[in-house]
């Protein structure tokens, strides 16, 4: 009985103790969303407050699903529009924090290679390519983008029998870095990643080329706060909004959205 | 529709899988787990940890080696390339090298138990009497040991038939190519097609249950009528 009763005692005091923020975001963001909270946290300490976030990550559309089902996340960073404007309307999310937090930058990527000089334009590439790794596009919405791109690049023909499909850009990347695809198109936000990693293992250089300019609908990326919005959660959403969480996310490899445009009704 | 059309490709492709792999399996398992069962040779228990190793390890780690092993830029990868003219990443073929190396204690393990039970002096009479070794493999071993071969060819094509994380990390989700049961199953969960989601979980769920049912059913019938044989 003492027991039991100093089991709840000390439950009791560390959820008192300690705000626990939990937060669940599209694998692409998860990046530049621990670097966010790594900031806040820091900004937050020096107010004397102590907290605790924890970072989930998954594909957008399993986070979605889990949220439904209960899931017990205050925060939702989806890598597209649609699944958070669905929560707002299932009255899951709240409407007032529903957002566009980044705008995904879609690139291509190929081995460097004597014939395919810095120049070279996306479309010769796709063509010479014998493999094309990117994210599936019936889940991933870098997978559609990538469709998209391809179309109108007017590849799509010569790309059909070429496309290699991961289960999400992180595969795609993988299929690619391992050699077994020579072009992969995925979010900057994951190559830039990459990338970095890249030349520290002294790898060969990449030809990476900017595909934003051929969608005509970029990936924008929403968010939302799950009801009942805790304080917590409301003041990482506004510090979301200063300039250095804005600078995290451009130099993460993402764009950030206009003010007040950024949600079509 | 169109789903519809995809899922029944699925269902024909890992078919296919199931039965080219049980038939390579049984072709090298069957001499592999006759070594295995006589062989007094140290290196024998590290073949059969070898063997053992697909049961114990997490299918993505098959996957992540298989998929570099492939590369092009890799000796496997450049030999299969330099033989066939295609590579073994995201093709049919490179499904069949995972689905071997995966299901591979399924079959081997069945079989060797089996052998282990099998009388040497009845295999030293018929050398005796002339038999060659294909003749006695043939006409001696596998007819007194066929529930150790149904079971693991049964084993071999079910588990193949279900495997998932190989392929998931070595298949580049192609139609018609590489894109198996388990993997649509998958596609239809994370594009919330629940309803396409449970014809496939169901599917497989009724499949491997009556699968092992008649085979626990045969193994249970063998025993009893074996054990018959042996009180007459």
């Amino acid at each position: 009985m003492r027991l039991k009763l100093l089991v709840i005692v000390v439950l009791f005091c560390h959820s008192a103790l300690t705000d626990t923020l939990s937060i669940a975001t599209a694998s692409n963001f998860r990046p530049v969303l621990e670097q966010l909270s790594q900031t806040f946290s820091e900004q937050q300490n020096t107010d004397g407050k102590s907290h605790q976030i924890n970072i989930s990550s998954a594909s957008s559309g399993v986070l979605y699903a889990q949220i439904l089902q209960g899931a017990p996340f205050q925060l939702f960073f989806s890598a597209n529009q649609s699944y958070p404007e669905k929560l707002v309307d299932s009255g899951h999310g709240e409407s007032e924090t529903l957002a566009t937090y980044a705008i995904g930058k879609l690139i291509l990527v190929s081995r460097y290679d004597a014939t395919s000089p810095k120049e070279a334009n996306p479309n010769e590439l796709l063509l010479k390519a014998k493999r094309i790794a990117i994210a599936n596009p019936r889940t991933a919405p870098y997978g559609i983008a990538a469709m998209e791109a391809i179309k109108s690049l007017g590849a799509a023909k010569e790309a059909q029998f070429k496309l290699v499909v991961g289960n999400n850009i992180a595969q795609a990347w993988q299929f690619f870095h391992s050699g077994n695809a020579d072009v992969t198109i995925v979010a900057a936000s994951l190559a830039y990643l990459a990338e970095s990693a890249a030349v520290k293992e002294q790898q060969q250089g990449l030809v990476a080329i900017d595909l934003s300019s051929y969608l005509k609908h970029p990936v924008r990326q929403s968010r939302v706060a799950i009801k009942p919005v805790s304080l917590l959660a409301q003041q990482f959403l506004d510090f979301m909004n200063t300039p250095v969480a804005e600078k995290i996310i451009i130099d993460g490899g993402y764009l950030l959205p206009i003010k007040g445009k950024d949600i079509n009704p | 529709m169109n789903l519809l059309a995809s899922d029944i490709t699925a269902l024909w492709l890992t078919l296919q899988l199931a039965v080219v792999t049980t038939v390579i399996l049984m072709v090298i398992g069957a001499p592999l787990a006759w070594w295995l069962s006589h062989s007094t040779s140290r290196f024998a228990s590290v073949v059969e940890a070898s063997v053992a190793l697909p049961l114990i390890l997490p299918p993505t780690v098959i996957g992540f080696y298989l998929l570099i092993a492939f590369s092009p830029d890799n000796f496997l990868g450049s030999s299969w390339l330099a033989l066939t003219g295609q590579p073994l990443a995201f093709t049919f073929s490179g499904l069949v090298v995972g689905s071997v190396i995966y299901s591979l204690p399924f079959v081997v393990q069945p079989l060797q138990s089996g052998f282990q039970h099998f009388d040497n002096k009845l295999l030293e009479a018929a050398e005796t009497m002339g038999a060659g070794t294909l003749d006695r493999f043939l006409n001696l071993i596998i007819p007194l040991t066929k529930r150790a071969f149904a079971t693991a060819a049964l084993l071999g094509f079910a588990h193949t038939m279900g495997e998932f994380g190989v392929v998931l990390m070595i298949g580049g989700n192609i139609s018609g190519e590489t894109q198996v049961l388990s993997i649509a199953l998958y596609d239809h969960v994370e594009a919330l097609d629940y309803q396409r989601a449970h014809w496939l979980a169901g599917g497989l769920l009724a499949f491997s249950f009556i699968l092992l049912i008649v085979l626990y059913g045969f193994n249970r019938h063998k025993t009893v009528s074996n054990t018959g044989v042996k009180q007459l």
